[in-house]
């Protein structure tokens, strides 16, 4: 660019902010991933950056400054809170977000929108240049743009990059810095109306002008030859539920050989712990209740990761946006939105991440309906539950307990679709459907290293979450079941069956008795409220596995399962009736404290979080106790 | 064109509902709008076809590219539609069907949207 031969420049100050703008898809959040260096979501499909993000750029691009990536924009008509929020700071009316200068973001195969787009950003008069993305997808769609006349026609630095490599990033920032805090010479950008039929034919005037863009064959045929396949009248389901079976067959088939390695290793780092010092209060505390605790949850972090793996992968190549398209007429039909289907495919995975993708939901109803049926869906948290009730109910072969997790999953959809469709029809009686209006982006060969990145990203901030309250929780749990009051000595180690846990426990079983599950299951059930998953480690806490066992931790909590009883009737606690008690309580209740925290701050009000807390755990013991008794009455134990 | 936008249909100066193409035509409307002429020495009923012809993009063949005449709809939801490309005189295709028969992915622009049946109906194509 003619800009880089003036380096001379004011060094921006410490809080000088450069905000990245443009429309969804246009590789905005890739390019933060290129300038920063750092881990972000880089996704296809419209709309995935949900929040703010924030980064400085590398040392090697200049002076470091702020980056923030702001969420991309279709419309500032009608907009979703996540454009809203955009808009907000792009017309400098945010508190927090101040933006200094822009680094607009335009698609190079879709000009005329994006540009128009740029409207917005080049009428608030501040220092922007243009980075031109999608350039590799110019000989698909039979076009070429000459950067240097696109530049001279609007009068903003024009720069081509590839966020994917990092081709052309070093000359963004070089170009951003000749701008030295002012506008470079014309602004043709600021001319464009507010009106769009008005805008759109000045863009198109400009570009016609400019000759910057020459057509030189058919629009891009590779997406439309693939679309025909994959939104085929017949191939079109099939194809979309071959791609969640895989999804699914992946995360359990490609965990395995990871998990055994984690439960191998925690296994023996406590057993080691412990044996330093078999007597020390101290040893077994850290090898029984911490080291042990977080280990059976952290053997399932192979399967998140895959989990985010894929579903980063299926965003970045463009397939998720066809199969929100796919489902949006039974979606709607129930209420919800075609996006509400990645909201509720990463609720698989967990809750959170999905209560924030439900932002790109423009409509306030759906985007409530969506939330509301979220935590039924079968999040990653319940697996380590399922996977072990479904191996205590199901001592034989692994293929009659993979049969059944695919059921549970299954029916956490269906039942999810069917208490949408009720609430809407009950509650919102006078609903409008909101727009569709959704943008399908071009087919990408996926770039493996992004994703791998922002697997690994997103992963790791999941551990962080969930691994805090985990490790206390065990930690809490070992110690209130291994301390009880003793007369004289007041807090000392005792015996399982006189601790702190125990009597908690022995308060509220009279409530956990019709489910079938006594007050060691009861502090299990109550621990999860932390994360689900902490049900697995409490219950070899309280059951008193021992660690140093030989076996693997799971197998010694599965043999203390079958042969614990109940200490008044000396009748077993794991029969099939309770195991599918616990199983039904698991699959409605809403035993995720993050959770109903996330609800709370999204909605800003108690009212859905608190509704949800209530109705799911309610709903949830209610159906527990009637399976059980039922169960029962028709001879199972 | 026999009613391009700002004006007034026969019908619905003559206080009638304008009739559908669907109704008129046993194809569905797709080969246009149809109109009585008069033919001289001939005191039958002469139906007549029109090109070119005003139809919701609903009623569009696939891969067909054809001209935005005016979006008729709720008021908010076209300003995002006009916003998002949808402009009058812009030359838009419907380039796939969701195999449910909704929604569908029309090419605007560059882009590939997905609309609802019931948001296609609102752009009126010639």
């Amino acid at each position: 660019m003619s800009t880089e031969t003036e380096p001379t420049t004011p060094s921006p100050s410490k809080d000088h902010v450069v905000c990245l703008v443009g429309m969804p898809n246009s590789g905005k959040t890739t390019l933060m991933n290129a300038l920063t260096g750092g881990n972000f979501k880089t996704a296809n499909y419209a709309g995935v950056t949900v929040s703010l993000l924030r980064g400085r750029s590398k040392p090697e691009y200049g002076t470091p400054r702020n980056i923030v990536d702001l969420p991309g924009v279709h419309s500032s008509v009608a907009p979703s809170p996540e454009e809203e929020l955009a808009v907000e700071v792009i017309e400098g009316r945010h508190s927090k977000v101040k933006p200094d200068a822009f680094i607009l973001v335009v698609d190079a195969t879709q000009l005329e929108r994006h540009l128009k787009f740029g409207g917005l950003v080049g009428r608030q008069g501040k220092p922007t240049v243009i980075a031109l993305t999608m350039v590799d997808l110019l000989d698909r769609t039979g076009q070429s743009v000459n950067a240097l006349k696109l530049s001279n026609a609007l009068g903003i630095p024009v720069v081509p990059v590839d966020p994917r490599t990092g081709r052309g990033v070093k000359e963004l920032f070089a170009a951003l810095d000749g701008l030295g805090g002012t506008l470079w010479m014309g602004n043709a950008l600021a001319e464009v109306s507010s009106e769009p039929v008005v805008a759109f034919k000045q863009v198109q005037e400009l570009l016609r002008r400019s000759g910057a863009v020459t057509r030189t064959a058919q629009p891009d045929s590779l997406t439309s030859r693939i679309d025909r396949f994959v939104l085929h009248r017949y191939f079109g389901f099939p194809v979309f539920f071959l791609v969640l079976i895989s999804l699914f067959a992946a995360i359990f088939w490609l965990g395995q050989p990871f998990m055994d390695l984690i439960e191998g290793a925690f296994g023996f780092a406590a057993a080691s712990v412990t044996s330093i010092a078999p007597d020390s209060v101290l040893m077994r505390f850290l090898g029984d209740g911490v080291i042990a605790g977080v280990g059976a949850v952290a053997v399932f972090f192979p399967q998140i990761m895959i989990l985010f793996f894929l579903m980063t992968l299926l965003e970045d190549s463009g397939y998720l946006a066809r199969g929100a398209t796919l489902v949006d007429r039974p979606l709607s039909y129930l209420g919800l939105h075609g996006r509400s289907f990645v909201p509720m495919l990463s609720g698989f995975a967990c809750a959170i991440p999905a209560v924030f993708a439900a932002r790109a939901i423009p409509a306030r109803r759906e985007r409530l309906l969506t939330i509301w049926i979220l935590p039924l869906m079968s999040c990653s948290a319940r697996l380590p539950v399922y996977a072990l009730l479904l191996a205590a109910l199901l001592s034989g072969a692994a293929w009659q307990a993979g049969i059944t997790l695919a059921a549970i999953y299954i029916s956490s959809l269906l039942i999810g679709s069917l208490v949408a469709g009720l609430t809407a029809r009950i509650f919102m009686k006078h609903r409008q459907p909101s727009l569709l209006a959704m943008e399908l982006p071009a087919y990408r060969v996926p770039r493996w290293w992004p994703i791998l990145r922002m697997t690994w990203a997103r992963g790791s901030a999941y551990l962080k979450r969930a691994g805090v309250p985990i490790l206390i929780v065990s930690a809490v749990l070992w110690l209130i079941s291994n301390f009880g009051y003793v007369p004289g000595a007041l807090i000392a180690p005792t015996p399982m069956e006189r601790s702190f846990a125990s009597e908690l426990g022995q308060k509220i079983e009279p409530v956990l008795r019709p489910m079938g599950a006594d007050w060691r299951v009861g502090v299990g059930l109550i621990s999860a409220f932390a994360a689900r998953e902490v049900f697995v480690s409490s219950m070899a806490i309280v059951f008193h596995v021992d660690s140093a066992d030989e076996q693997t931790q799971q197998e010694g909590l599965l043999k203390t399962m079958r042969t614990a009883t109940f200490a008044d009737t000396g009748q077993k606690i794991f029969t099939p009736a309770s195991i599918i008690g616990l199983i039904v309580f698991f699959f409605f209740s809403l035993q995720c404290f993050s959770t109903v925290a996330v609800v709370r701050k999204e909605m800003n009000s108690w009212k859905l979080a608190g509704l949800q807390l209530v109705f799911y755990t309610g709903l949830g013991y209610a159906l527990a106790v009637a399976t059980v008794q039922a169960l029962r009455a028709f001879g199972v134990a | 064109m026999i009613f391009p936008g700002n004006q007034a249909s026969p019908w619905k100066s003559a206080g009638l509902p304008a009739p559908s193409p669907k109704r008129l035509l046993p194809d569905g409307g797709s080969s246009g709008i149809v109109r009585t002429v008069k033919v001289e020495n001939d005191s039958r009923f002469h139906l007549q076809v029109v090109d070119p012809v005003i139809r919701p993009l609903t009623a569009v063949a696939l891969n067909k590219s054809v001209r935005i005449e005016r979006l008729d709809g709720p008021h908010q939801d076209c300003a995002r539609l006009l916003d998002l490309g949808f402009t009058p005189g812009e030359e838009i295709s419907v380039t796939q069907w969701a195999p449910l028969g909704d929604p569908l992915v029309v090419r605007v622009r560059g882009a590939l949207l997905a609309l609802r049946k019931r948001e296609a109906a609102w752009i009126l194509v010639e």
